[in-house]
């Protein structure tokens, strides 16, 4: 499988994951892929805490370090612990997290581009 | 930028202050005698368990280790890599088995296979490196088969180094491999992955006659000078975190709320400061267990110590240890073997590997996963006949794919 659809599938099953254990009422994936990248929008209606999109945000926006993602991306998902998001998105070339309490909608926007 | 420059910085001193102890106790004075001290660590068989600080004195091993770890450290500058958690362990795991097996000749045949790899596989090397670094744990296979092959001289040697070559060469696929097997509940997971290869070369060497000796080298009487040096570092290392985290120790406490199950980079994801206090604390805690328990602070357990302060950049931290250590204890003072026996403290030490069981599941797993522990990795020794540095890696991972599932099952998430 090509690395970049594995970091795809790896991220939106981990974001899956964060967003329905805590109470998420749905969920859609809009991805568009070509030949120079992969751009996703996850968008869901979910009520998080202040907490949880610091969680959050810390677990996307996390500084790059590509050499380690790479040795233990095989872990990710493997029983699927909250640190495996930081270690997929050390592989992700751009995140964009946008949270509206109010009305309780998630949505988070990222790029993969090809090596 | 100031920030990720110090980290280098940090990286870079702990293996300048073990050259300088080396030189400040002895080998400055007698230089000639350092660097037959040295020769003597070089051309010695290393396997388990050879310590280094008897074979080539304190100012030698600490030479011997500062060099190593300052080398690793320069690589990683060359190729342009990042300071994290995961840098902190891979050098200071290297540097403190350089105490104990791992030395300035017997490491580059695994860093060259592994670098072959990169090549092979058409990617920087920079992708492999941290495999290569863990990699070294195998470098007493190098040394060991210069002794078993049928040619001697400088065929030897070169036969053996590419033996050690073909070996790293197919590291970075077994280890990535293997890290599914115990799900990355064993911290030293290379251990694991090397505990495989040096099971497999065991069985070959045995299978065609050659008998490994078991070997026992354990130095003692140097407990003041050496822990005056350990606490020396530790103290360094948690006041300048303790200051650079603006003189509090805010944030250690969400620190310890991660279970500690790879990968998780305490640099990225709570800060270098609070990482430099963890691996303060984590030594002064390792080294006064030691002490307590009435252990030397030699070679290996200094590895040892060394070893739980790098991957208290990458995962360690007393909660998650702390249950693991009672575990170990537990089994030392009921076991065979006095709790001031090597197979004890090295099982305290280096069975801290299991630390992610204790921080996911909690402390009574813990305590649980140290108590097995103990007892598998006085058994799994034989199988690689010490060809494996990281023994309690091997021990570790099998321990670890036996109790998770069966945690997994008893706690509710399996329910």
């Amino acid at each position: 499988m090509p690395r970049r659809i594995e970091i795809l599938t790896k991220l939106s099953a981990q974001l899956m994951r964060f967003l329905f254990s805590r109470s998420a009422e749905n969920l859609t994936i809009d991805v568009n892929s070509s030949k120079d990248q992969i751009s996703v929008l996850i968008k869901s209606t979910v009520k998080l805490t202040e907490k949880d999109v610091e969680l959050l945000e810390g677990y996307l926006r996390v500084e790059s370090h590509e050499e380690m993602a790479y040795y233990y991306l095989p872990l990710a998902g493997e029983y699927g612990s909250d640190e495996d998001l930081m270690l997929i998105s050390m592989l992700v070339n751009s995140v964009e997290i946008n949270y509206d309490k109010e009305k309780s909608s998630l949505r988070i926007g990222f790029v993969i581009r090809s090596q | 930028m100031e920030r990720k420059f110090l980290r280098r910085v940090f990286l870079y001193s702990v293996g300048f202050f073990f050259i300088l102890f080396g030189l400040l106790t002895g080998g400055l004075w007698h230089p000639v005698q350092l660097w037959r001290n040295l020769v003597e660590i070089v051309t010695v068989p290393d396997y388990l368990l050879t310590d280094y600080i008897e074979i080539g004195g304190i100012s030698g091993a600490f030479v011997n280790s500062g060099l190593l770890m300052v080398i690793f450290t320069f690589l990683l500058q060359l190729l342009k890599l990042p300071v994290t958690g995961l840098s902190f362990a891979c050098v200071l795991t290297v540097g403190g088995f350089a105490l104990f097996g791992k030395n300035i000749f017997n490491v580059w045949p695994i860093l060259l296979g592994v670098f072959l790899y990169s090549r092979y596989r058409g990617e920087p090397f920079s992708r492999y490196i941290y495999v290569s670094y863990f990699g070294t744990a195998i470098a007493p296979l190098v040394t060991q088969l210069a002794f078993f092959l049928p040619v001697s001289g400088l065929k030897q040697v070169i036969l053996s180094y590419v033996v050690a070559v073909v070996i790293g060469f197919f590291l970075t696929d077994l280890a990535a491999h293997f890290l599914t097997a115990h799900k990355g509940y064993n911290l030293y997971n290379v251990g694991f992955t090397c505990g495989m290869i040096g099971m497999i070369a065991a069985a070959f060497m045995r299978t065609y006659g050659y008998e490994i000796p078991s070997r026992k080298v354990w130095s003692s009487g140097n407990n003041l000078l050496l822990s005056v040096f350990m606490f020396l570092i530790f103290f360094l290392l948690t006041y300048y975190g303790w200051k650079l985290n603006g003189r509090s120790f805010k944030g250690y406490k969400k620190l310890m709320k991660h279970s500690g199950r790879l990968v998780s980079d305490f640099i990225i994801l709570e800060g270098f400061p609070i990482t430099l206090i963890n691996m303060g604390v984590m030594g002064f805690v390792m080294t006064l267990y030691v002490i307590v328990t009435g252990n030397q602070l030699n070679g290996p357990t200094i590895g040892g110590i060394m070893t739980v302060v790098g991957f208290a950049a990458f995962g360690k931290h007393p909660k998650n240890v702390l249950p693991i250590l009672i575990g170990v204890t537990i089994s030392a003072v009921t076991n065979k073997y006095a709790l001031n026996e090597p197979n004890n403290i090295l099982a305290a030490l280096f069975g801290t590997t299991l630390a992610p069981i204790a921080g996911e599941f909690g402390p009574i797993w813990g305590v649980i996963a140290g108590f097995v522990h103990t007892a598998v990795v006085n058994n799994v020794g034989f199988l690689h006949g010490g060809l494996n540095l990281y023994n309690n890696g091997f021990a570790g991972g099998l321990v670890a794919m036996f109790l998770v599932p069966l945690i997994r099952v008893l706690s509710k998430e399996g329910k």
